[in-house]
């Protein structure tokens, strides 16, 4: 990076976070810092909705998943549209009416005080614990293929969102999600044309789909009934759905977002704009990928998109080893792109025997080299096992690296930590409110708005600092993206059913469901560790538990089991 | 014996304004909530049915 790129990065980012905390300045009414001064349009509801849930980790790791799964993650969201229906139509109108700052304030007016704590534990442990994540993931990315230091990256993003979030609240999380977004929306654009106008001559848009799907990158819509496989339509639909039911209905990161709007009508566009945008938009970043992928067919690409911890084992010891495979995957690479060349002149001549040869023999070479490439991982895991095998959230910074126009860099790099900024907002902002209106409103109650304002402001700033030490000590798991849906999937089945059973249970009580909760949560858990399954079922495992042993112990406790006030419908 | 029936709800005073902000959607095309979420309904089963004709085109 350059000074250019360092102006757009710096310029961009504390630009906006100075505009949005200008804007909000002087909040002091619990209302206004938690839900907004009731004028945000559903435009904006919409776009922070999106905005809270696409963190940097979204677009750092999913192109590298297109890169080498492919689309077929797109699944993954199918649910998402259903779920944000039965969200307006059953759990939206419910929040506005009671007038509530938390979802998890509905459960306490529904059941009891224990069940509400609950639902704001299961919360803030799930909620504040991929909190670290969302920080880390993006910073050690970073700071590895920039060379910064990793501590200094996380404390400096982490410290400038807890700034403006404690400062302005819930309004100047809405209005800089606003700017944030649009520079995502635009420093992908750019490099999506970028990446088209970078693949070889005679190669167009239409040769490049051919050629992912002659690798196996487009396979979007997998049927199979296979239980193992992790993302099928079934998994996608119904699993998804859960997820999705959970996240955005029960989630306090989402259900603050939308309760800004100014009018139940607001809110439910917000949610509806996201109901037709979020496939598209997640398919377009994963198909960035597989055009990625089409791109490095032609360009060779490093054995180990990690170039960096792959350069510290290569001048060990086991380098020469290392060296040997480069040299292997380099001449694999050399024929497959030979092959590839073979196969494009074929298909534009219309000789279709010839093509079909070439590319049989381009994936030839294109699996000795991913053997190489396999080895390299294997002997660079067995060298340093704090090496990840997985280097998939490389893929897409080393070309923006290798490949983009100064400026165009900076733009990109603002891209990964706008998002990381606009989702760690709506998480600080959600942490702050739970902690402040389900646990220490109970604990001191009576006390002005005013107070309330400055404990949620401190409450913001806790969770923040607990969010940066969490990053700071953390290690990378596997594939980041997985981490944090691995994490969400584990808990939140149990609270979609704790919701369920309030919304359409109506006859049960505090005692059952707290109880049905707690098994429920201990089920999901041991079956995590015993079972291989797709992390999606666990949310419609626990969701199921949840329902079924709070309807169980609500016939066994009968009468003991008292229902709380239940909603009109 | 079933348990008593749980009291009906009333929301505490000044926060009915649902009654009043639920209007319709006032989307040009889409003038109620059916509407509205049919639309959004559409537009995903069009996006599954395009992806699974993207994958048969280009998986093969």
């Amino acid at each position: 990076m350059n000074r250019l790129d360092y102006l757009v990065l710096f310029g961009t980012l504390l630009g906006i976070a100075g505009y949005g905390m200008w804007q909000t300045r002087g909040r002091r009414n619990l209302s206004a810092y938690l839900k907004g001064a009731g004028e945000t349009r559903w435009v904006t509801v919409g776009l922070s909705v999106m905005a809270t849930q696409a963190s940097a980790v979204t677009f750092l790791s999913i192109p590298g998943q297109g890169y080498q799964d492919g689309v077929g993650f797109v699944q993954n969201y199918f649910g998402a549209p259903l779920a944000l229906i039965i969200i307006a139509v059953f759990f939206l109108p419910i929040y506005r009416r009671l007038n509530v700052y938390t979802a998890y304030e509905y459960l306490g007016r529904r059941f009891d005080g224990k069940t509400r704590l609950l639902g704001a534990a299961l919360f803030l442990v799930q909620r504040g614990l991929s909190a670290g994540i969302t920080i880390y993931a993006p910073a050690i990315v970073l700071s590895t293929m920039m060379g910064w230091r990793l501590d200094l990256t996380i404390v400096a993003s982490g410290l400038l969102v807890v700034i403006y979030t404690a400062a302005g609240g819930s309004d100047a999380v809405n209005l800089t999600q606003k700017y944030q977004l649009a520079i995502i929306f635009a420093g992908m654009v750019t490099a999506f044309f970028i990446l088209l106008a970078r693949l070889p001559p005679g190669l167009g848009f239409a040769d490049a789909l051919v050629l992912a799907g002659k690798f196996h990158k487009l396979k979007a819509v997998d049927f199979s009934l296979d239980l193992d496989r992790r993302y099928t339509i079934w998994s996608g639909v119904l699993g998804g759905m859960f997820l999705a039911l959970s996240y955005f209905g029960t989630d306090q990161t989402q259900v603050q977002r939308y309760l800004t709007g100014s009018s139940l009508r607001e809110s439910r566009l917000g949610l509806m704009f996201n109901g037709v945008f979020k496939i598209p938009m997640q398919f377009s970043i994963l198909l960035l990928g597989a055009l990625l992928f089409v791109f490095y067919q032609f360009e060779r690409p490093p054995v180990f998109f990690n170039e960096a911890a792959w350069q510290r084992q290569a001048e060990g010891s086991g380098g020469g080893r290392l060296r040997a495979l480069e040299a292997e995957y380099a001449a694999a690479h050399a024929s497959q792109r030979q092959q590839l060349q073979a196969w494009l002149a074929a298909r534009h001549a219309g000789d279709r025997a010839a093509a079909d040869a070439a590319c049989v023999a381009a994936l030839g070479a294109y699996e000795r080299g991913n053997a190489a490439r396999i080895e390299t991982q294997t002997e660079l895991h067995a060298a340093d096992p704090h090496i990840q095998t997985n280097d998939g959230d490389y893929v897409f910074i080393t070309f923006i690296l290798d490949h983009l126009p100064h400026g165009v860099i900076g733009l990109l790099v603002t891209v990964f930590f706008a998002a990381t900024l606009s989702s760690k907002a709506g998480e600080l902002n959600a942490l702050g409110a739970t902690t402040t209106v389900d646990l220490y409103r109970h604990l001191r109650r009576g006390a002005t708005d005013a107070h309330y304002v400055a404990a949620s402001r401190g409450f913001t700033v806790f969770w923040g600092l607990m969010a940066i030490a969490f990053a700071l000590f953390a290690n990378l798991v596997e594939n980041l993206i997985q981490a944090v849906n691995i994490l969400g999937s584990i808990f939140y089945g149990v609270v979609l059913g704790l919701f369920l059973v309030a919304f359409f249970c109506k006859r049960v009580g505090g005692t059952a469901v707290f109880a049905g909760a707690l098994a429920a949560q201990a089920l999901v858990i041991a079956l995590y560790f015993t079972l291989g399954i797709s992390f999606l079922w666990f949310n419609l495992i626990g969701c199921a538990a949840c329902v079924g042993f709070s309807l169980a112990l609500h016939s066994a406790l009968g009468a003991r089991d008292r229902a709380g006030l239940v909603p009109a419908p | 014996m079933k348990p008593p029936a749980a009291p009906e709800f009333h929301p505490p005073p000044g926060t009915g304004r649902d009654a009043v902000e639920s209007g319709e959607p006032g989307l040009p095309g889409l003038r109620t909530w059916r509407v509205v979420y049919g639309f959004v309904l559409g537009c995903f089963v069009a996006y599954v049915v395009l992806l699974a004709w993207f994958t048969r085109l280009l998986s093969r």
